[in-house]
């Protein structure tokens, strides 16, 4: 278990960031199937000084799979969430890599809150650059977890 | 000479305020110069819930406002609401919109308010994005319809994909527009992104050729940039 | 002349209204907008408000206010193309575009009337009125400019001298004798919702207040007339140039 101090999440671990129905991006041609995240996905709210997301290695099941549900559940229980929503992850390394790439020196650090152990942020992200958004959410946050995949259980 | 446009927002805008001419004129002509002002600012559409009248003289002003009972409004209000009133601007244009487009647009509009996938904190169609939309779409007129999103402030945003090509357009008030298009080039990605006036969209995507999402036969001759 | 002749009718709007003599009362007006939920999506309450202001000359006194407020609900389509709204002294049936044809429209507007007698009964009508909306949607040509008279026949007519205008608008009142009602006009350039166009509206309101029908096959009858003349007002007001516009 992780000391509970804010930390800088490794590299090799990943996060997860929920994205509701609005912001997945659909394909019109084929039944609006999900296809992927827009840009705006990844985009600061008015207020917001870091992009919230959920570090999947803070749960130490050996099972990838249940980590990845224990992560879900936590953000379920914390608010709110659309059954058509789904969550994009992504490589810690990777996602700096890419705001790197487009001028970003950002920081992924462990953020706790109560009942959210996992939770995490992403400091220093540039509020309105859609090049960058639109890299991340097609270049860093690579895998997508469609929330009605994700049974309902208790953690 | 550019235009011959009457442009009610600023009709008055160059002229005295009416009351400060009151004493140099008649009351019959204040009367009449007033029941033309209200007249010309008059919304005669039931669809709308704005109504004036004309006032009875120039001493007494009376104003109708028709308005909605609830004060603060459910969620559902709102996401109704903001549906009812970009489908009403969509009926102001829909002699130029393909039947079968506008009720395909409806269902992904009413996809994107559902209540039981809202959000706290994010805001419902902005009117003002939605005019700017429907400029867009009826000046850009694409073949393939593109999948709609909502920004966190009521921004809609439209996207087309092909492969692992993306264009994204979020539609701003103020007839303004924020895009990005991405396109796999020899294994790499270019990015380009623009903001432009609505009015000039077609003109800032062109050196992209955005026919490529646009299009179904430009797909099949899938040239880079 | 065939109902819908034009592939995209410049109509925006078109209404039906029906006043009464007497308000129906605020209960009875609640109950029969909810005999209208199997044929309208949605229903809404709204709040009409009217606000007076007396300021005596030379304020002599103090000013007073006086407020009057009305309720009435308006149903609409799931496409809120289709309008119903209920005063407690008018009945409009509306139809936003894209209009279906007058068939369609008026079949509405039967269904809906019929509904309403067998809800409230019989009630003194004191105006009947047509109202068709349109807006024609010129692309601007390259000198900038256009020339309303090569789109309608109706249109303000000003000196040379005066050049190129920003705008206008005209208004007229006539009467119909033949059907014993009165037509009143609106024209002027407005915003148009398209880039690069200019837009037109052109909107004809046919009323008949002097002898209302009564009944249901007189207020029928009155209306196909009021339509007939409609369209005989509108083929006389636009251009040819116009209607290549309504056939693109």
């Amino acid at each position: 278990m992780p000391s509970s101090k804010i930390t800088n999440l490794p590299d090799d671990n990943r996060v997860m960031r929920h994205v509701g129905w609005n912001k997945l991006r659909r394909d019109a041609d084929n039944d609006d199937k999900v296809i992927g995240f827009l840009p705006e996905a990844f985009q600061l709210r008015e207020g917001e000084d870091s992009l919230s997301v959920r570090w999947i290695e803070y749960y130490t099941d050996p099972d990838d799979a249940a980590r990845i549900r224990r992560c879900v559940l936590e953000e379920r229980a914390a608010r709110k969430i659309g059954a058509k929503s789904a969550f994009g992850i992504g490589r810690v390394g990777r996602i700096k890599q890419v705001c790197k790439t487009h001028g970003a020196s950002i920081r992924i650090v462990h953020e706790p809150k109560d009942n959210e152990p996992s939770h995490s942020g992403i400091r220093r992200l540039p509020k309105d650059d859609l090049v960058l958004l639109d890299a991340l959410a097609s270049e860093a946050f690579t895998e997508m977890v469609l929330n009605s995949d994700i049974p309902t259980e208790a953690i | 000479m550019t235009s011959i446009l009457f442009d009610r927002q600023r009709q008055g805008s160059t002229s005295p305020p009416l009351q400060m001419l009151k004493d140099a004129l008649s009351k019959e002509t204040m009367n009449l110069a007033e029941a033309i002002r209200t007249f010309l600012h008059s919304d005669p559409s039931p669809g709308s819930l704005l109504q004036e009248q004309p006032i009875a003289g120039l001493m007494q002003t009376s104003t109708t406002r028709t308005a909605r009972v609830s004060v603060e409004p459910s969620l559902h209000e709102r996401l109704f609401d903001a549906l009812a009133e970009v489908k009403i601007m969509t009926s102001k244009v829909a002699m130029h919109l393909d039947k079968q487009w506008r009720q395909k647009l409806f269902a992904q509009l009413d996809s994107l308010h559902d209540p039981d996938e809202w959000e706290e904190g994010e805001e419902p169609l902005q009117q003002e994005s939605f005019a700017t939309f429907l400029k867009a779409m009826l000046a850009i007129n694409p073949e393939r319809r593109p999948g709609l999103g909502l920004s966190s402030l009521g921004h809609l945003i439209a996207a087309w994909t092909t492969g692992s090509d993306r264009l994204t357009i979020e539609f701003l008030p103020g007839d303004r527009t924020r895009w990005v298009l991405a396109r796999a080039v020899s294994g790499e990605t270019d990015r380009f992104a623009g903001d432009t006036p609505v009015s000039r969209l077609v003109e800032g995507l062109a050196p992209y050729r955005p026919d490529y999402w646009l299009r179904y036969a430009e797909q099949q001759d899938h040239q880079p940039a | 002349m065939s109902e819908q002749p034009y592939k995209r009718p410049p109509i925006t709007e078109a209404v039906i209204d029906i006043r009464f003599s007497e308000d129906l009362p605020a209960a009875e007006l609640e109950k029969v907008s909810r005999d209208f939920a199997s044929v309208y999506a949605n229903r809404e309450t709204v709040k009409n408000v009217v606000a007076q202001i007396g300021v005596p000359p030379n304020l002599e006194a103090a000013p007073t206010t006086q407020f009057n407020q009305h309720i009435g609900y308006r149903l609409a389509s799931t496409d809120v193309t289709e309008l119903l709204v209920l005063w407690p002294a008018t009945l409009i049936v509306s139809q936003l575009a894209p209009y279906p044809g007058w068939g369609a429209f008026f079949s509405r507007f039967e269904r809906d009337w019929t509904r309403w007698k067998k809800a409230v009964g019989y009630r003194k009508i004191v105006r009947v009125g047509v109202r068709y909306i349109n807006r024609i949607d010129v692309p601007v040509p390259p000198e900038g400019y256009i020339e309303e008279s090569e789109y309608l026949n109706i249109y303000a007519k000003y000196p040379d001298i005066i050049g190129n205008v920003a705008g206008y608008f005209v208004q007229f009142r006539a009467p119909l004798n033949d059907i014993e009602c009165d037509l009143v006009v609106n024209s002027g350039g407005v915003p148009s919702p398209l880039l690069n166009h200019m837009s037109i509206m052109f909107d004809q309101d046919i009323i008949m207040e002097r002898i209302c029908p009564q009944n249901d096959d007189d207020i029928y009858t009155l209306l196909k007339k009021i339509h007939e003349k409609k369209n005989g007002v509108f083929e006389a007001s636009v251009t040819d140039r116009a209607r290549e516009l309504f056939q693109q």
